[in-house]
């Protein structure tokens, strides 16, 4: 555990300087409070709408791709350090688990999820 | 790198070395708490997230105190670098009115208090359980060398060849060579996740405009200008 | 480990996480999103104590479950997303109280 102690004070140092750093930030600045400061500015015209606009579903879709072989990885790891000693049934387990994976990914990508304009998802 | 070793266990010099250690456990399990009444206090979703990502971080700091680096890094990839993007990205596609956001709570009272009955309680049940060894332990090491049944093992053997490997090392042989079917089926729950969101929320998508860009790539603009350039002597001759 | 840390202290932190969570999901009855984040930390608090445990009996399976855990959190948080979008195509709203089409309208009129 001692080998964590650089890891502790690198966290406390990044910690007091963030802190200073926006204290002397709040302290040495000229503030001038206004309320028009503090309204949204659209070209003269009150806001319209909210500010926040709805993401599109692809974005989605890429995130669950990135999570599901987020994990993927994560199962392999174990693997290629100490898997490999189960001999060719750890493999072939391996080789499975890959191969279920890959029926998924071959669904989304027919089924046109990761294009982003393609005349398929029209 | 001693963390490499599954000894039994850092955190047993974690008790023994004091201090610094235990205080920093008790801090990161503060802030866990604190974060996590944050996630059920705060009325906004986007606020909640984030709290959520810092109870995550919490976490991982205890982990690292146990002594499980791998499960710790993880825990910073899958929950916070993915699961956490993910619902951000969720809460931004929906488009939620700020009214709706900042609604009053509502409850269900006497649940939450029989749930903090049965915290009482588990709290009891803890204190007086005895929990000394596990009757479960995996035999790990007669699979590797000798299949399951040659159990020929002497006690030095088996220590050795314990200590010679790293945890993850151990958790591949267990994940692999003992319980491939728990793998099998995490494939499967990670294929149902993936056909299910996509055949869930993919729909086609009406007024985005069309870009074949493969049709765009593949044109062959020579001929296309050789064509107009005809067509226009043809028109100005007659 | 001593047995007093291991009871007291590192299984206290997750046992209290989880009621958290528990008690999120019923007290903060407004979201969807909200109830699955309070999901979340209820499968976070269970990884925690899969391992604690794991560490302090010196048994790998504890390790292997918190991976399984792991997993099963990510395929339902993904089809709990899913299904929030779907809703929300549906019905443009999250409110959880007003999911309540399987009840009937004439409870619906009277509540």
């Amino acid at each position: 555990m001692i080998e964590y102690l650089g890891v502790i004070v690198y966290f406390m140092v990044a910690t007091v300087l963030g802190v200073v750093m926006f204290w002397a930030a709040t302290q040495c600045s000229s503030q001038r409070l206004d309320l028009e400061k503090l309204t949204a500015y659209e070209c003269g015209y009150d806001a319209f709408g909210e500010a926040r606009s709805p993401f599109d579903v692809g974005f989605y879709l890429v995130a669950i791709l990135f999570l599901v072989f987020d994990l993927e990885v994560a199962f392999l790891i174990p693997w290629a350090l100490g898997g490999v000693l189960s001999g060719w049934a750890g493999l072939a387990a391996l080789l499975l688990f890959l191969a279920v994976l890959v029926v998924g990914f071959v669904y989304e990508w027919g089924k046109g999820a990761l294009d982003w304009n393609s005349p398929e998802t029209l | 790198m001693t963390s490499l070793v599954l000894r039994p266990l850092c955190f047993n010099s974690l008790h023994k070395k004091g201090l610094l250690m235990t205080s920093m456990f008790f801090l990161l399990s503060t802030g866990a708490w604190m974060s996590a009444a944050l996630v059920l206090r705060s009325k906004n979703p986007v606020h909640s997230v984030f709290y959520l990502v810092l109870t995550f971080l919490h976490a991982s700091g205890l982990l690292v105190l146990l002594g499980l680096e791998f499960f710790a890094l993880l825990l910073l990839l899958v929950y916070i670098g993915a699961l956490a993007i993910m619902f951000l990205f969720v809460v931004m596609l929906l488009d939620i009115p700020a009214t709706e956001l900042m609604a009053h709570q509502r409850g269900a009272y006497p649940v939450a208090g029989l749930l903090f009955v049965t915290l009482v309680i588990s709290l009891v049940g803890l204190l007086w359980q005895p929990v000394e060894t596990s009757p479960l332990v995996t035999p790990l090491w007669p699979v590797v060398q000798g299949g399951p049944l040659g159990l020929e093992f002497p006690e030095t053997s088996w220590q050795t060849a314990a200590m010679s490997h790293s945890a993850l090392a151990q958790l591949g042989v267990a994940l692999y060579g003992v319980h491939v079917d728990l793998l099998l089926l995490a494939s499967l729950l990670l294929l149902v996740a993936m056909i299910g969101a996509v055949a869930l929320t993919l729909t086609r998508r009406v007024h985005a405009p069309l870009h074949d860009v493969f049709a765009q790539q593949s044109v062959d603009y020579q001929k296309v200008v050789s064509l107009v350039q005809q067509s226009t002597q043809a028109k100005t001759f007659t | 480990m001593s047995v007093f840390f291991f009871k007291g202290v590192a299984l206290f932190t997750p046992l209290v996480l989880f009621v958290m969570g528990a008690m999120g999901t019923f007290l903060n009855r407004r979201n969807l999103i909200i109830m699955l984040l309070c999901i979340e930390l209820m499968l976070l608090a269970a990884n925690l104590v899969f391992l604690t445990a794991s560490v302090a009996l010196d048994d790998i399976n504890g390790q292997l479950l918190a991976l399984w855990v792991m997993t099963a959190a990510a395929a339902e948080t993904a089809l709990g997303l899913a299904l929030c979008v779907l809703h929300y195509r549906l019905r443009a709203t999250l409110d959880v109280e007003l999911i309540n089409l399987m009840k009937g309208s004439q409870q619906n009129h009277a509540s």
